[in-house]
């Protein structure tokens, strides 16, 4: 069966909200039917067809979004499992938001938000990502709530930012207010981490090469560690193709620090050491 | 421009018209006689529908800052509903707490002509004003709180005259550019500031060393004395509570026979019968407001599905915290004034309380004999959101409807109710004095609510047909201002609202103690405190229309 891909044609001026990718591929709608729907651009209304062309079926388990731009927001928004979204090009906010179960490689960057709220699946992000990954949108009591999200790349400020569950590993470093009021989850990096790391942090693990540029002041340090869970933490760690291959799985020696005291956390911050 | 509405069936209850067929002329901004036009104006065939004044939504929390954190904690509701613009209508968001743009265009779409923020503070008028500016296509109006201010009751505690009162009741109608004064939960809002957790009628509350009976009865007095039309809009103690009926109808009695509204009455008329010790007491309230003629009341419909309830009422927003659906919630103090708490809440018919106050709404609108003094509200957005109003007008109207929803209910609600034996449909007439004549006569709005010539030229044309629902939902026309501003349910020009005020006269010598008191705790002066007609208008964004106060 040939790939299925959507090629998007537009400008790129506009905002494209991407949410009819999840409701075309729920209702299981054909390339004409979907062609004729109508997309907000701003306050201007356009055919999909005009800016999207669309060759195979959707039911597809692979689907590939050629040419895309950042000013496509919500890309893969809500992918269920058993589909693998493969984006060339960049992305715009929110992408793989509420992931439910899908896989989602990126080929460039993303904005901000990408696998904000997302449950289940894996993300991929060969570049850059912004801030707030894995994290919440505002007024969202959790973020990330489960799967793995791995950015090849750098990723911004409030990383993991009310993170429930899941693993996300950063390859390259890590902005500020990373784990911020984490509820539980994995953090892992193999750069540097930015100022106030693991702020109002409840329980969940940062595990990191080096000392953040600062720790949230309720941390307190617990002292050196051989912990036997690493290892088995690795095995995770070490599944895709990363630059975390690097790390030797049987590594254990970590210095480990308790916190945030100020929200009763027992969140745990990890740097190796040895 | 001269338009004429020809052939349909004219509901206005003011003139006691009750579905004759007439012709009505719109002139500029009014209504007109229809044969006083020239004979080559634009003429609408109309024949197939009826029509009623625009109508009027007497308690709406549209505007403020509570409003305006309940948008921001129910982001799932933004999320869920978008709305694009176009040429026409701005974008927003929203179901439960839409944006301002997203109210007025919602209302316009049902023919509501305009709406009244019952909850204003004080110190928060500017902005409940700002945001009311925002939403366009209906008139706006505020009822400014008061109660539960640190003023009120130091005044009340050093003994001061009713004058005396009525003099800071004007100031502060005058200030804060409103239409009327409610009181929620008499001196509950402060006692808990106080840690009190509940203050019944005749309970002196320690911090203030008054009680709730006191409150209600000075500041009913003070707003009929001010001659306001608008009677004092009471929010009584013990929102919530099993067993409140008894504290709403000591709550009519403290009014002493001064006119009196009871806001929301639904959620007062609990009662403590039967295995969960809940129990309906509309029979009991609906023959207080019967018997009392000085008491008007909204309902405070519920209906099932995710909301969010909006309240100064500090004290039952904090007891309720624990039904938080989704899980987060707020209370919070408001300085000197008054608190404010946002809890989000998912009516459920398969729960037994939910399903009951369900059914107690509908009996209190069942059993109320007079139409003009029991209004129909949700209490936007604390029972549903206003856009379920055809759907309740529909279950007032159609007694096989109504059984129908009943019959999906709790069953131990179904049993403990006795909607299904009550056989009253409300008439088409009924709902146009209900939702446009009786508002209007409240809130002495002489002008609205009527389609008599001279009147403003807010009017909503229904095209007929067999399901109520669609018709109240879809009107076919809506007029405001004389202007077509809804075709077929479709929004076709976007126009801005006024804002309707009172400005009852007093002694300006209150000022002096106020400035000595707002130097001293309260967090703006005076001066800026207060707005006037021309910041309305020019900063603001509203312009302000001036009702007349009775002479008394």
């Amino acid at each position: 069966m040939s790939a299925t891909t959507i090629e998007y044609k537009g400008s790129g001026d506009h905002r494209v909200n991407m949410r009819w990718l999840q409701q075309a591929l729920e209702q299981d709608l054909s390339p004409k039917e979907i062609s004729k729907s109508t997309l907000n651009l701003g306050s201007e209304q356009t055919l999909l067809g005009d800016i999207f062309s669309i060759t195979g079926k959707l039911s597809a388990s692979e689907i590939t979004l050629k040419n895309s731009t950042p000013s496509l927001d919500y890309v893969g928004i809500g992918l269920p499992s058993g589909r693998t979204l493969s984006v060339e090009g960049d992305c715009g906010h929110y992408l793989g938001q509420q992931l439910a179960g899908g896989r989602l490689i990126c080929t460039g960057s993303a904005l901000h938000y990408a696998g904000c709220n997302m449950q289940a699946g894996s993300i991929e992000i060969m570049s850059n990502a912004g801030d707030y990954v894995g994290g919440s949108i505002a007024g969202n009591r959790r973020g990330m709530a489960g799967g793995r999200l791995l950015i090849h790349g750098d990723s911004g400020d409030f990383t993991g930012d009310l993170m429930r569950r899941g693993l996300l590993m950063v390859a390259g470093n890590i902005g500020d207010h990373c784990g911020n009021r984490m509820i539980a989850g994995t953090i892992t990096s193999m750069g540097s981490v930015g100022e106030n790391a693991g702020n109002s942090m409840r329980r969940g693990t940062l595990l990191f090469p080096s000392k953040p540029a600062s720790i949230a002041t309720g941390f307190s340090d617990c002292g050196r560690h051989s912990l036997g869970f690493l290892p088995l933490l690795m095995r995770d760690i070490r599944a895709p193709e990363s630059a975390f291959q690097t790390l030797h799985p049987m590594r254990r020696r970590v210095q480990r620090y308790l916190g945030d005291a100020s929200v009763d956390g027992q969140g745990e911050l990890l740097i190796w050491i040895g | 421009m001269a338009i004429k509405l020809v052939g349909a069936q004219i509901y206005d209850p003011v003139h006691q018209i009750d579905g004759k067929k007439m012709d009505i002329g719109i002139d500029q901004e009014q209504i007109c006689n229809a044969d006083a036009l020239a004979p080559d104006c634009e003429s609408i065939d109309v024949s197939d529908c009826i029509i009623m004044a625009g109508a009027i939504d007497l308690h709406t929390h549209i505007g403020g800052g509570k409003v305006n954190i309940a948008r921001t904690m129910m982001i799932e509701d933004h999320q869920a509903h978008l709305h694009h613009g176009d040429h026409q209508c701005r974008s927003g968001s929203g179901h439960a707490v839409p944006s301002t743009f997203t109210a007025g265009y919602r209302y316009a779409e049902m023919g509501y002509t305009a709406g009244f923020e019952p909850a204003v503070l004080p110190v928060n008028a500017r902005h409940a004003h700002m945001e009311m500016a925002d939403t366009p296509m209906i008139d706006k109006g505020g009822y400014v709180l008061l109660g539960n201010d640190d003023f009120l009751l130091q005044m009340m505690r050093d003994g001061a005259s009713q004058s005396a009162i009525n003099d800071y009741v004007a100031w502060v109608l005058n200030a804060s550019q409103c239409i009327g004064i409610k009181v929620v939960n008499a001196g509950g809002v402060h006692a808990f500031k106080f840690n009190q957790r509940r203050l019944d009628v005749d309970e002196v509350s320690t911090a203030s060393g008054v009680t709730p009976r006191q409150i209600v009865n000075v500041l009913s007095r003070a707003v009929y004395e001010l001659g306001v039309t608008h009677p004092l809009h009471v929010h009584a103690s013990n929102l919530g509570v099993p067993g409140n009926f008894e504290t709403t109808i000591a709550t009519m009695g403290a009014a002493e026979g001064v006119p009196i509204h009871l806001t929301h009455i639904q959620f007062h008329s609990y009662g403590t019968e039967g295995d969960m010790k809940f129990s309906s007491a509309a029979c009991e309230i609906a023959e207080a407001i019967n018997k009392n003629k000085n008491v008007t009341a909204d309902v405070g419909q519920i209906m099932f599905g995710q909301t969010v309830t909006t309240s100064g009422d500090t004290m039952m927003q904090y007891y309720g915290h624990e039904h938080a659906s989704p899980k987060k919630w707020t209370v919070m103090d408001i300085e000197c004034e008054m608190g404010c708490g946002v809890v989000p809440f998912r009516y459920r018919d398969k729960s037994f309380v939910n399903a009951l106050q369900w059914s107690i709404g509908l009996e209190i609108f069942l059993q109320v004999n007079d139409p003009w003094r029991v209004f129909l509200t949700t209490d936007h957005p604390n029972g549903a959101p206003f856009t379920s109003y055809p759907h309740l007008i529909k279950l007032l109207m159609n007694r096989s409807f109504r059984n129908d929803h009943l019959s999906n209910l709790h069953p131990e609600a179904q049993r403990m109710s006795n909607l299904s034996s009550m056989d009253r449909e409300y008439s088409l007439y009924e709902i146009a004095i209900m939702t446009r004549a009786a508002p209007s006569k409240i809130l002495g709005l002489a002008d609205q609510g009527h389609l008599a010539a001279g009147a403003t030229a807010n009017i909503t044309v229904y095209r007929k047909q067999d399901d109520i629902e669609k018709m109240f939902a879809h009107p076919a026309y809506v007029f405001k201002n004389g202007k077509m501003i809804v075709k077929d349910g479709k929004i076709i020009e976007t126009v801005k609202g006024v804002t309707h005020v009172v400005k009852p006269d007093y002694d300006k010598s209150i000022e002096k103690s106020l400035r000595t008191y707002f130097d001293k705790f309260q967090t703006i002066s005076l001066d800026n405190f207060k707005i006037s007609n021309d910041e309305m208008e020019e900063c603001i964004g509203s312009r302000v229309v001036e009702h007349p106060c009775k002479k008394t």
